[in-house]
């Protein structure tokens, strides 16, 4: 499981992400690589609880609760909370305002599938 | 097949000083008949209760007992329980009863033991020490709740919005997840006039400022989960002498059923050194960082962790006491709401939109708490949170 914290430090330094975490889907931080100003268990929390809510109004408005990920822009970046192993872990990054949303998109899916394929 | 209900029967014996009664089913609400004619029958001096037969014992049920136990004392009968479980035992002398326990000095009480005193009346707007939130009819209500995980956000969110429309107000949902009764006293005239607040921090609303109960979760009370790391070899709570505990709050009902389970358990909990994390979520992260060895956590929050969460840990122990609950209180000075709440919150779980909210506040209805569950309530809390701390607490100086 330590080789997770490595590929999360090295997407983030890589790819110039603000942060990256790996959660659990009640919001427990498992790994993570967040600015300093980023208190991580009440980051867990709230990002848990965001998908959870998310997860319910998608049921509510469309009938099905098959989440691919949520997006929150704001003026200082943007959030991507994605749903990883059957919904058992919550990836959250965060992107910086200069990079293009496509771009931010292309880097979430490639870590997804990193994550996913070594927390097999 | 017994059907649960409380039987007695009388058992022969030898002394004509002393009687035994066989007690068989669930010692609740429905147990008053039975118990009131055991108060009122012609006995000797001497009366043994054995419990091997009953199943449980909830908050009503003891309040009953508790009555039943003062009329056989003022008749001069002394009433002596035996063969009790173990959660019976616990509630027993978690509520200072436990001088009627046979085998009350097995598992001695360790310094949480508390003093034996009169039970409270329940709290009245009249007895409110503090003054009424101001009705501000035009502005929007307050709504705060204290959300047991964080995966209730959305449940209670539509909850609220439920409430605005039936009562055509604006109402403000402030979820919290932090103790209410850790907030500044200095700040009371600040406090919503709707909260959904732990059993304890509702006990210090109550008393300290007046609120009101209305409602409490269908059938759902507050027990304790003892955890461990599941890669913990240990299995056994003796073997956790010395051990470290994460725990949310020192003022809570999860804490302090947690402390007496140990007990119960015959591991000594004032041997153990507490951390307080503020958050239930937080102590488990320190058990899973390996920074303690166990931790005491609502049951109710266990149920609802991941699988991936729960299977990194063990359950060694819970409770099932049935004895406090979660309260949705109301500011003093807002009766208005009370008549509407009361008729529509336990007609929520009739119709099909509403149940589904219900269901997403992982709760099943709502019911009217009774008189005798606050008043138990309220005296466990004025029994353990005592003296300074009760001021510190509820704002207010202990009586």
């Amino acid at each position: 499981m330590e080789q997770l914290q490595e590929v999360i430090d090295h997407i983030k330094s890589e790819q110039e992400l603000s942060g990256v975490a790996l959660l659990s889907s009640d919001g427990i931080s498992l790994f993570e690589n967040l600015p300093a100003y980023v208190e991580a268990d009440n980051f867990a929390q709230l990002a848990s609880g965001m998908m959870a809510f998310a997860r319910l109004l998608l049921l509510r408005s469309q009938g099905r609760d098959s989440l691919k990920n949520v997006l929150i822009h704001s003026d200082q970046g943007r959030l991507c909370l994605s749903p990883l192993q059957d919904g058992n872990m919550v990836l959250s990054v965060l992107t910086p305002t200069d990079q293009a949303e496509e771009e931010s998109r292309a880097i979430v899916g490639t870590l997804m599938n990193t994550l996913d394929m070594a927390a097999h | 097949m017994h059907d649960g209900s409380l039987s007695l029967f009388p058992e022969p014996g030898q002394d004509i000083t002393a009687i035994s009664f066989h007690l068989v089913g669930c010692i609740d609400a429905n147990a008053a008949s039975a118990l009131e004619k055991l108060a009122q029958a012609p006995l000797p001096e001497r009366i043994k209760l054995d419990f091997s037969g009953v199943q449980r014992v909830n908050s009503m049920g003891l309040a009953q007992l508790l009555k039943t136990f003062e009329v056989l004392q003022q008749r001069n009968i002394q009433v002596q329980v035996a063969n009790a479980n173990r959660m019976i035992r616990m509630l027993f002398k978690m509520t200072g009863m436990q001088h009627f326990l046979q085998d009350g000095d097995e598992h001695p009480v360790s310094q949480i033991s508390l003093s034996a005193g009169k039970m409270p009346p329940a709290p009245t707007l009249q007895e409110s020490p503090t003054p009424a939130i101001a009705e501000r009819q035009e502005e929007r209500l307050r709504f705060r709740v204290s959300l047991q995980s964080s995966q209730q956000l959305g449940g209670w969110f539509f909850f609220n919005t439920y409430l605005q429309r039936q009562l055509s107000r604006s109402i403000h949902f402030e979820p919290s997840n932090t103790t209410l009764g850790l907030v500044d006293p200095g700040q009371a005239s600040t406090g919503a006039e709707l909260i959904y607040a732990k059993p304890f921090d509702a006990c210090a609303l109550m008393l300290g400022r007046g609120y009101e109960p209305l409602m409490r979760p269908q059938g759902q009370t507050d027990e304790v989960c003892i955890l461990i790391r599941a890669d913990d070899a240990r299995r056994n709570l003796q073997a956790f002498s010395q051990s470290r505990v994460a725990t949310a709050s020192p003022n809570s009902v999860v804490y302090l059923l947690g402390r007496f389970l140990l007990d119960e358990s015959g591991l000594d909990s004032s041997t153990l050194s507490f951390i307080h994390s503020g958050e239930e979520i937080k102590a488990l992260q320190l058990l899973l960082k390996g920074q303690v060895d166990m931790v005491f956590m609502l049951s109710e929050n266990y149920r609802s962790l991941s699988s991936l969460t729960r299977n990194a840990t063990y359950l060694l122990d819970e409770s099932d006491v049935s004895f406090a609950f979660h309260i949705l209180c109301v500011a003093p000075g807002w009766q208005r709401l009370r008549a509407p709440l009361q008729e529509l919150l336990p007609a929520m779980s009739e119709h099909d939109k509403s149940r589904q909210i219900l269901k997403d506040m992982h709760i099943a209805g709502w019911e009217p708490p009774a008189q005798e569950e606050l008043s138990m309530l309220l005296a466990l809390f004025q029994r353990y949170v005592s003296g300074p701390e009760l001021a510190r607490f509820t704002g207010v100086s202990a009586a």
